[in-house]
């Protein structure tokens, strides 16, 4: 039904194509993985599918996707039989509540009123989540809100459903949520084809019946018969795991931070409840729970980015409480942050003063800037004067950690290093982070990684709805969400 | 809180009051017109309250009237400047003249929906590419504020310190541009992608879940808010 013929694509900005040469075809009812590292030309190949590019993103398109025997349709058209949900929800929902979301495919193909209101219910239903319909999408959870992507396109009765890295920025157990709803979509409907592009697949795997697999844009595997590969032949595929640290727990030494009966109110929702909280110099740890359980805010509390209301923080020397506020610039010589986005926090146009910008401010670390400026170069194959943001997504980030810290703080807060990120890229990073260890800094990393928390960090702390509900050694944690620790 | 008045008839409304505002240069009507305005936005519990900025405003554009634009009768003399009986006039009248149109358009935006906007002005014709688009502004308005604040963030802790002058504000604009810039641009395509990946843009009309119709209501409240502003006209010439 599908058939993508010699495809290749050459973005505006880049010298190299993102996908070259690439041919298969699709049955109907078919379950692909698209698998392959960040970069490696899944999200081009799946917007080409659409008709995303060229017509909106625009790149040089040699090659053809033929759809039921028709070449190269524009994205209005394939509209009517393929949809694609996008990585982040947030992006593509282009209306206030799950209702008007859900019903905008069919408003738009000029659907009744009382169609459109029995395909929503019927569509909810399908993903278990009619409960949802009257709510507004800012009051949904990280899962709710990509299962209201999936349905929005879903009720579209498309027959090829695309899914780019649904999961790629959501807790395990919204995780586990949303590829449940996929299953239950896969059971109910064996007509339609899906692509689903995503790092970890977790026990959707047993529904799987055909891998693509992508390597620096070129079709490196097309394994027809999943189900029939051995266990080695899986594991090579779905390898997630993270090198040995052996790392022994921080019991004593210097107090860089202490927290004392902290409490935390946000819109007057309670964020933050009773934190009591001692760091100690060397210790990696790794804050974890559910997504909206208080994790960001802590760490941004931590680092004077935003104002302590009830409680005590003692950071290093310094006091911050209702009454003593500490400016973020003040703190930030001793504290380097690394923020979620990796957008948000690159403000310079070449890489070198980029990883200049604190050392800069701060009048400090021009020596150890030079260093990881040359790793970085190096590493990359990249040029100083190279612009920050034509970088991948998984190279921004380790730009993101090198800039935070030239300038020698000595406590590093990472927020969600690993989202979005494939495996190789994670080991990447965490490499970096190991350097930044090893220089004696201590770190606190926010992740839902329970391997990497494992291996790599000396203690884990997790909370839930805003309290902490496990502190202790990453081993004898269960799961990231609190709970059935202890 | 949301009302179930077409907005269409709201936003006539506003334009019909803005201009009131400035044809009506009698203290009293004024007055009483601010005072409906605040009794307004109470009953209808329109979200926030009289920020400092604007109260500084109002009290700022109040007093400079007063000092600055003498005119008629002395009533107090002070060592610099007198106070004038029409400086008093016209201070009160600039001032709440700025007072309601921005109370007018706070009560606007609290009580209106962008869906009911949008489908409203739809229905009266004008195209939904175009009405779209306040649902989308109103939609990504508080994802840029967020955004906005980490990035402020992310330079702070970074030792950027922005001086309060105009080379600060240069430095500010240059460091907080290009992220937003590229972070939106991000954003833009994948928009684009969903929308017209479920059809936006497929036919000339669409349907509406929730259709706003103009019905012969509207039309009567219209009417009467158009008559009840030539009363206030004429009104406003007789005192």
């Amino acid at each position: 039904m599908l058939e993508v013929q010699g495809l290749s694509v050459t973005y505006p900005s880049k010298d190299k194509a993102s996908i070259q040469n690439v041919s298969f075809s699709l049955k109907q009812g078919e379950f692909i993985w698209l698998a392959g590292e960040s970069a490696s030309g899944k999200s081009t190949l799946m917007n080409c599918i659409c008709g995303f590019i060229p017509q909106i993103i625009p790149a040089d398109l040699k090659g053809s996707i033929i759809f039921h025997g028709k070449k190269n349709l524009d994205p209005l058209q394939l509209s009517r039989h393929i949809t694609m949900v996008h990585q982040d929800p947030e992006t593509q929902f282009c209306t206030e509540t799950v209702e008007d979301e859900i019903a905008f495919g069919l408003e738009n193909r000029c659907l009744t009123r009382r169609k459109i209101d029995k395909r929503i219910e019927t569509t909810l239903r399908d993903l278990n989540c009619s409960e949802l319909r009257h709510r507004e999408l800012r009051t949904l959870s990280g899962g709710e809100k990509q299962k209201i992507a999936i349905a929005s396109m879903l009720v579209l009765n498309p027959k090829v459903l695309i899914l780019d890295e649904p999961t790629s920025n959501l807790d395990p157990i919204s995780m586990k949520e949303v590829l449940k709803a996929i299953e239950n979509v896969r059971r109910k409907s064996h007509d339609l084809t899906i692509i689903l592009a995503e790092h970890r697949i977790g026990d959707l795997v047993e529904q799987i019946n055909r891998v693509l697999k992508l390597e620096e844009g070129e079709l490196s595997r097309d394994i027809r018969d999943f189900q029939d590969l051995d266990h080695e032949e899986r594991n090579s595929i779905m390898d997630y795991s993270y090198p040995e640290y052996s790392r022994e727990g921080v019991k004593n030494g210097e107090t860089v931070l202490k927290i004392k009966d902290m409490d935390h109110t946000l819109d007057g929702k309670k964020i933050l409840k009773d934190i009591d909280l001692k760091v100690r110099k060397g210790e990696i740890i790794a804050l974890m729970g559910r997504n909206g359980s208080g994790k960001t805010t802590l760490v941004k509390l931590i680092s004077a980015l935003s104002e302590v209301q009830e409680g005590k923080i003692k950071i290093f020397d310094r006091v911050m409480d209702r009454s003593n506020k500490v400016q973020p610039y003040e703190l930030g010589k001793r504290i380097g942050y690394v923020f979620q986005n990796p957008n948000h926090q690159i403000f310079e146009n070449s890489l070198e003063e980029e990883i200049k910008f604190a050392t800069k401010n701060f009048s400090k670390g021009g020596s150890k800037a030079k260093k990881w400026l040359k790793k970085i170069t190096t590493e990359e194959d990249l040029d100083e004067k190279t612009h920050p943001h034509t970088l991948s997504f998984g190279q921004k980030r380790r730009l993101n950690i090198y800039s935070s810290s030239p300038h020698g703080p000595e406590l590093v807060v990472i927020d969600e290093p690993f989202s979005g990120q494939d495996h190789q890229n994670a080991l990447m990073i965490a490499g970096i982070m190991d350097d930044l260890w090893s220089e004696g800094k201590t770190l606190m990393i926010v992740t839902h990684n329970l391997e990497f928390a494992k291996e790599f960090c000396t203690r884990a702390v997790v909370l839930k709805d805003g309290r902490i509900v496990y502190d202790g050694e990453p081993d004898s944690l269960k799961s990231v969400s609190g709970e059935n620790e202890r | 809180m949301k009302d179930k008045i077409n907005p269409v008839v709201k936003l006539i409304a506003l334009v019909i009051g803005a201009v009131m505002v400035f044809l009506v240069d009698s203290v009293m009507i004024l007055i009483s017109f601010v005072l409906l305005l605040i009794l307004l936005k109470v009953i209808y519990s329109v979200k926030g309250r009289f920020g400092r900025g604007i109260v500084f405003l109002v009290v700022a554009i109040f007093l400079a009237q007063v000092i600055f634009v003498p005119e008629g009768e002395t009533l107090l003399d002070l060592w610099l400047f007198n106070i004038t009986s029409g400086s008093l006039i016209n201070g009160i009248l600039i001032s709440g003249r700025f007072f309601s149109l921005i109370t007018m358009s706070w009560i606007f935006v609290g009580t209106t929906e962008p869906r009911d906007l949008s489908s409203a002005l739809s229905n009266l014709g004008i195209p939904y590419r175009y009405s779209f688009l306040l649902i989308i502004a109103m939609r990504f308005a508080p994802i840029f504020q967020f955004e906005l604040s980490n990035v402020q963030q992310a330079q702070k802790i970074r030792g950027l310190k922005i001086d309060n002058n105009v080379r600060g504000l240069i430095r500010s604009v240059r460091y907080t541009t290009m992220p937003l810039l590229y972070s939106a641009m991000s954003k833009v395509n994948t928009l684009a992608s969903s929308m017209e990946g479920r059809g936006f843009g497929m036919y000339d009309k669409k349907t509406f879940l929730h259709p706003i119709i103009f019905s012969k209501w509207d039309a009567l409240l219209t009417l009467s808010f158009i008559i009840f502003s030539v009363e206030i006209y004429l009104l406003n010439r007789i005192l």
